[in-house]
């Protein structure tokens, strides 16, 4: 029984994780309809980057915000140039990213080597200490990160619900013509979602380096999870991004666990079962 | 020159020699032009067979290079066939050709002899495109990209992680391949002609099945799905054969794969090796089935003699990628297909007709000017009513396919697609 609540909480660990690559993922493809195909890449460099921020600077949190900071910026580049460019066009954009996907990779591979890179944790969430459940004893870090995806997921729901800019994004989901018709700036929107999206992989990307490494190929790897995500949930939904990141986490934690010759493969199991009941996932519209 | 009767328009053109009739010399060029264009895709064909199967002689680097780029050339033409015709790219396809490797590797391994080996990894591979597809296909565009690389990942998982069954990292080897009579495959010689026949048979299949009445509902479906449909077309159906077809023919570049490398690991059905087949697909023009076998060949270069020379060779191709989607949606083949346009355009010019003004001002000095919008290549259709050069002719096109160019197709941009082309056609 101990065993089975501390392969929950990696599971939901995981799913916090997945959670931050998965919103950005199915925001920019509500409010852009882009298929961002390298948005796991951009969770992989953000990890590289606050690998060598947090080298210099001794510090987590400078490599955490450093690599939030650079991904918007790459992000907000990358809409304003490639995406901008494609016009509209969503295989092109999907295509593109994918070759996007090999220029990060190599880069990545150029500066940071091919052996596996990990994060540690300061200080006292670096520690390890005992839960009131079973005296179970679990790492600090991995309860951060939970946390800190907890309250992204609360931040980003008020955001969206709450406030005026988060009611442009959800209009965009909604119907993207009638947004401009209305007299909004379409354009800054995209860039925002864009740049969000960008951010929270970044952000996502140290938070992931410190518990699963950051190796080449670990971006196809996120890449999968929040695929699946999105398949789950339904394709742009904020909601499905949520409920299928838990699923997904603890599904894939479950199956390494106990079944580990087919871990990879057990999480196909939710998604085929979606795909049968409900082609458009759990929150999405059909059509999309 | 307004109004003139053939001779009077005729003195417009260039001299053409001292002694020769200016218009004589247009007549022989009409002539050779018409002549050559149902010629051109045979003797190309013929050509590169011959240089392929002297090249494939010798034992040594080049042959393998060649061999290599045979066998990823089946499974870019079979996704080409998905993607291009019934426009469901999929980025689950080195999946597909692992798991025909795989189930040929595995089968041997076993002890079960060659032969039955091939049976067994084409059968698991049949098999397994009967059951996903029932899933894949409920789903088009870009949830079907993302399904299909789901399944993918799922697939390189298996190879991965299944240590049991597929000795994970290391993969397996296969050394017996089958034999039977004077068909030994152990021969070097012998394999490298099975795989070139193969790899004509599966190109000539796949390009008859893209012009039979069933590839032009599938670029009818493509287009405009809801059309066809209510003229009574199983549109679901058409989807899941056209999958059946593409993981088949991937199964069988699979079983390829393993004779020819004799080694089976899953680096060859990771995520970018997924990705290098739309790649392949995408560089060499989507929806033109030879296209994608230049876009092979170019890949295989990249990987194998440019990462000589160039460390980052990777980025090199990603950026490729990212300027042939934005610069020439139509690829490597959108380039042949515009020489082959080029062409037609002549021919509309030469053969104007005398007596008619408009097809006079259409003469002026070659290069100059395209020709009217009327008399755009295709528009205009040449008087022997053979079609754009890809041979599908508007003739046939009357259906769905004529439809094929209006929206929907794969790049929304989609110059130089057979769709675009037909679909201009008044």
């Amino acid at each position: 029984m101990p065993e089975f609540v501390a392969q929950t909480l990696n599971g939901l660990t995981l799913a916090g994780i997945i959670f931050l690559v998965s919103s950005g993922f199915t925001l920019v493809f509500g409010v852009m309809r882009v298929t961002n195909l390298s948005h796991g890449a951009v969770y992989l460099l953000g990890g590289y980057i606050g690998y060598s921020v947090i080298g210099a600077t001794h510090n987590f949190f400078y490599g955490l915000a450093a690599a939030a900071v650079a991904m918007a910026v790459f992000g907000l580049l990358l809409e304003r140039t490639l995406i901008t460019w494609l016009g509209r066009s969503e295989m092109s954009e999907l295509l593109a990213t994918l070759g996007l996907i090999y220029v990060i990779d190599d880069v990545a591979l150029a500066i940071w080597g091919g052996s596996p890179l990990t994060i540690n944790l300061p200080g006292i969430l670096g520690e390890s200490s005992t839960l009131p459940i079973d005296g179970i004893v679990y790492p600090n870090g991995r309860i951060f990160i939970l946390g800190v995806a907890i309250i992204v997921a609360l931040a980003l729901y008020y955001l969206l619900r709450r406030t005026r800019v988060g009611a442009i994004i959800r209009a965009g989901v909604d119907d993207r013509e009638m947004v401009s018709a209305l007299g909004i700036n379409v354009r800054r929107v995209f860039s925002l979602v864009f740049a969000l999206g960008a951010l929270l992989a970044g952000f996502a990307g140290v938070l992931g380096g410190t518990v699963l490494g950051l190796y080449t190929g670990g971006d196809s790897d996120i890449l999968l999870f929040a695929l699946a995500v999105v398949i789950v949930g339904g394709l742009g939904s904020y909601e499905g991004a949520i409920l299928g990141s838990i699923v997904i986490g603890l599904v894939d934690n479950y199956g390494t666990a106990y079944f580990p010759a087919v871990a990879y493969s057990i999480l196909f199991i939710p998604v085929v079962a979606i795909l049968l009941v409900r082609p458009q996932g759990l929150f999405g519209k059909a059509n999309t | 020159m307004t109004g003139g009767g053939g001779e009077a328009s005729a003195a417009g053109l260039p001299a053409g020699g001292p002694g020769v009739p200016a218009s004589r010399r247009a007549a022989l060029t009409l002539l050779v032009l018409q002549r050559s264009r149902p010629l051109t895709g045979p003797v190309a064909g013929l050509a590169v067979a011959v240089l392929l199967i002297l090249l494939l002689q010798g034992n040594g680097f080049t042959s393998t290079l060649i061999l290599d780029m045979l066998v990823y050339a089946i499974a870019a033409m079979s996704l080409d066939f998905l993607g291009g015709y019934a426009g469901l790219i999929s980025l689950g396809q080195a999946g597909f050709l692992g798991v025909g490797a795989y189930g040929v590797a595995i089968a041997e391994a076993h002890f079960y002899s060659p032969w039955a080996a091939v049976g067994i990894g084409l059968g698991v591979v049949l098999a397994l495109g009967l059951v996903l597809g029932i899933v894949a296909v409920r789903v088009k565009g870009i949830s079907f990209v993302i399904i299909t690389l789901a399944m993918g990942q799922v697939l390189w998982g298996l190879a991965y992680q299944w240590v049991g069954l597929s000795e994970g990292d290391n993969g397996i080897s296969v050394s017996v391949l089958p034999s039977i009579g004077p068909l030994d495959l152990n021969n070097g010689l012998t394999l490298r002609m099975t795989v070139l026949a193969v790899f004509a048979v599966v190109a000539l299949l796949l390009v008859t099945f893209t012009r039979s009445p069933f590839g032009l509902s599938l670029r009818g479906l493509r287009s405009n799905e809801a059309r066809l449909a209510a003229l009574g077309y199983r549109t679901g159906l058409h989807r899941y054969v056209a999958w059946v077809i593409a993981v088949f023919f991937t199964g069988v570049a699979g079983v390829l794969y393993v004779f020819v490398n004799q080694l089976i690991s899953p680096t060859t059905m990771d995520f970018s090796a997924n990705g290098l087949f739309v790649m392949m697909v995408v560089l060499g023009g989507l929806g033109s089935i030879w296209g994608p076998a230049l876009g092979a060949v170019v890949i295989v270069l990249f990987q194998q003699e440019l990462s000589i020379y160039v460390s980052r060779w990777q980025t090199l191709m990603g950026l490729t990628l990212i300027a042939v989607v934005l610069l020439s949606p139509g690829g490597f083949w959108g380039l042949v297909r515009a020489i082959g346009r080029r062409r037609d355009a002549v021919i509309t010019r030469l053969q104007g007709g005398p007596g008619d003004g408009r097809a006079a001002a259409g003469r002026r000095p070659a290069g100059s000017a395209p020709p009217p919008a009327g008399e755009s290549a295709d528009g205009a259709g040449p008087a022997d009513g053979a079609g754009p050069a890809d041979g599908a002719g508007p003739a046939d096109g009357a259906g769905p396919a004529g439809e094929a160019g209006l929206d929907g197709s794969p790049l929304a941009s989609g110059a130089g697609q057979p769709g675009t082309e037909e679909g201009r056609a008044p």
